[in-house]
C-alpha cells in the first residue's frame, strides 16, 4: 500500500490545507500505527485511502477490492441482525454465510448471531465491526480509532483480540489512534503526524518482543525523551 | 384491580371511549328525535339490511378497488419522486415549486379537470385521486430521504454493497417509518377523495350511493355507508399497518 498526498484541501466554510506532502508506504503484512494530535487530518487520510474521498492531489495505490475498514463508530445497520450485517459485506459468490459465521465465532459472538446491534453492548458492536472487516479477507485493513471512548478494560480486551486475529493471518494494517500506549502495544512501526496541515514528522519501529504494561510504559517514556522536540504528545 | 395487566387496562379504556361515543350519539338522537339524526341502532339495522341485499358489498367493493389502485399508484410514484428530490439538491431546486403547486391545488379542481379533459372514465377517476395524493407522499418521503445516514452510506461504499444492496438494506429500511406514515395518512385521505370522484362521475361505489341517498335525504343510509367504510379502513389498519409497524420496530432498543 502506498499513498502520497501532495495536497488535500479541507472543504469547509473557510478552505484550508488539511494535508501537505504526506508520503506513507506499508510493507505487506505490516502493522503501522498513525499517531497525531486530534484534528490533524487522520480521518481525512483514511477516507482518501478507503476511496471515499477522491478529491486530492497525489498518488494512491490500494487493493480496492479487498479493503476492510473499521470506523470510529461501528457503523452497523441497526435493522439487520449481527449475522446479516457481516454477510452483507461479503463480495458476491458462495460461502458468504459460512465466512461470516466463522469470523463472528472468532470474535466470540457465536451466541449473538441473531441479535440486533442496538441490543448489544458497545464493546460487542465493535467486535461485530471487526468481524465484518476480517470476514472479507482483506489485503488492507484500515482502522480509525476503533477503540476510542471505550472503558479501559473493554479496550484492552479488544486490543488483545485484534492482536490474536492478526497473529492468525498477517494483514497489512493502518491503525489510526491518538493514544501512544495503544500504538506501542499493537504496531510494528509508529508514524507520527504533525498538526494540520499534516505530514509525517517521525517514524519509529517498535522492536519489542514483550508488550506487557511495564515495557510499553518504558518505551513510551523513551519515545517522549527522543521525540519531545518534534512530536506533540497528548 | 388485582391481576389486571397493562394491556387489559388499555383495552378497557378503548372500549369505554368507543361506548361513550355511541352514548353521546344515542342521546343526541333521542333529543332531536328526527329522521335526519337516526340513532346508532337504526343505522346498524340499515347496514345489516344493505349487507343482506348484497348492495353494501357491491358498492363497498367498487370503492375499495378504486382506493387500492389509487393507493398503490400514489405510494409508488410519490415515493420515487420524493426519494429523487431528497437525494438530489438539483432536482429539489427544479421541482420544489411544482410540488408546492400540486400540494395546494384543491382536490375538487383536479377531479373536475380530469373528468373534463379525459371524460367520465374509470382511468380519469383513478388519475384524479392519484394526482391528489402523490404530492403528499412525495413531501413525506423527501423528508425521509434527506435523513439517510451518510456514515452508513460510506460504510456501504467501502464494503462494495452496490446499488441494489444499498437500496434494499440501507435506504429502504431507513425510509420505512416515513413510508408507513405516508401510507396511513394516505389511506384516510384517498378514500375520502375517491368518494368525491364517485359522487361526481361514477355510477358505483360508496360515493355514488351517498349521492343517491343525499337526494332522498336518507341520513340513516348515508351514515350506514360511512360507518361500513370506516370499519374497513380500521380493519386494514389493525391487520396490515400495525403488524408491519411492530415488525419494523423490533430492532430498536
Amino acid at each position: 500500500m502506498f499513498i502520497h498526498v501532495r495536497e488535500k484541501l479541507y472543504d469547509g466554510p473557510t478552505p484550508r490545507v488539511a494535508i501537505r506532502g504526506l508520503r506513507l508506504e506499508l510493507a505487506k503484512g505490516e502493522f503501522v500505527a498513525l499517531v497525531g494530535p486530534s484534528g490533524c487530518g487522520k480521518t481525512t487520510l483514511l477516507n482518501i485511502l478507503a476511496g471515499l474521498d477522491r478529491d486530492f492531489d497525489g498518488e494512491r495505490r490500494v487493493p480496492e477490492a479487498r479493503l476492510g475498514m473499521v470506523f470510529q463508530n461501528p457503523r452497523l445497520l441497526p435493522w439487520r441482525t449481527v449475522l446479516e450485517n457481516v454477510v452483507l459485506a461479503q463480495p458476491p459468490g458462495g460461502g458468504a454465510e459460512a465466512r461470516a459465521r466463522a469470523e463472528l465465532a472468532a470474535v466470540g459472538l457465536d451466541d449473538a448471531l441473531n441479535a440486533y446491534p442496538e441490543h448489544l453492548s458497545v464493546g460487542m458492536q465493535r467486535r461485530v465491526a471487526i468481524a465484518r472487516a476480517f470476514s472479507i479477507e482483506p489485503e488492507l485493513l484500515l482502522m480509525d480509532e476503533p477503540f476510542v471512548s471505550l472503558d479501559e478494560p473493554t479496550a484492552q480486551r479488544l486490543r488483545a483480540l485484534l492482536r490474536a486475529l492478526l497473529e492468525r493471518r498477517r494483514i497489512t494494517t493502518l491503525f489510526v489512534t491518538h493514544d501512544l500506549r495503544e500504538a506501542i502495544q499493537l504496531a510494528d512501526r509508529i508514524v507520527f503526524l504533525s498538526a494540520s496541515p499534516s505530514s509525517v514528522v517521525a517514524e519509529v519501529p517498535v522492536g519489542m518482543v514483550q508488550r506487557d504494561d511495564a515495557s510499553v510504559e518504558a518505551f513510551r517514556l523513551e519515545l517522549k525523551e527522543r521525540l519531545g522536540g518534534v512530536v506533540e504528545f497528548g | 384491580m388485582v391481576g389486571t395487566t397493562a394491556w387489559q387496562t388499555v383495552a378497557w379504556q378503548r372500549a369505554l371511549s368507543f361506548l361513550s361515543l355511541v352514548t353521546v350519539w344515542q342521546i343526541a338522537a333521542a333529543v332531536a328525535s328526527s329522521r335526519l339524526l337516526p340513532s346508532p341502532w337504526t343505522v346498524l339495522e340499515v347496514i345489516i339490511d344493505a349487507a343482506l341485499q348484497g348492495e353494501l358489498f357491491l358498492h363497498l367493493g367498487a370503492t375499495l378497488a378504486r382506493v387500492s389502485i389509487a393507493f398503490v399508484l400514489s405510494m409508488v410514484i410519490g415515493a420515487a419522486i420524493g426519494i429523487a428530490l431528497g437525494r438530489s439538491a438539483l432536482l429539489d431546486r427544479l421541482f420544489d415549486g411544482w410540488l408546492l403547486f400540486f400540494l395546494n391545488m384543491p382536490a375538487l379542481v383536479i377531479i373536475i379537470l380530469a373528468y373534463v379533459w379525459f371524460g367520465l372514465s374509470e382511468a380519469a377517476a383513478l388519475l384524479a385521486v392519484a394526482v391528489n395524493k402523490i404530492p403528499n407522499v412525495a413531501v413525506v418521503m423527501r423528508e425521509g430521504a434527506r435523513t439517510i445516514d451518510r456514515d452508513l452510506l460510506e460504510m456501504a461504499r467501502v464494503y462494495r454493497f452496490g446499488p441494489s444492496r444499498t437500496l434494499r438494506h440501507l435506504v429502504l429500511p431507513q425510509l420505512l417509518p416515513y413510508f408507513l406514515a405516508a401510507a396511513r395518512s394516505g389511506l384516510a385521505l384517498i378514500w375520502k377523495i375517491v368518494l368525491v370522484v364517485e359522487l361526481l362521475g361514477r355510477s358505483s361505489g360508496v360515493g355514488f350511493q351517498l349521492h343517491v341517498y343525499f337526494q332522498m335525504f336518507d341520513v340513516a343510509s348515508i351514515l350506514a355507508y360511512a360507518l361500513a367504510f370506516i370499519a374497513v379502513v380500521a380493519f386494514v389498519e389493525w391487520t396490515v399497518f400495525q403488524p408491519i409497524e411492530r415488525r419494523s420496530r423490533r430492532w430498536r432498543r
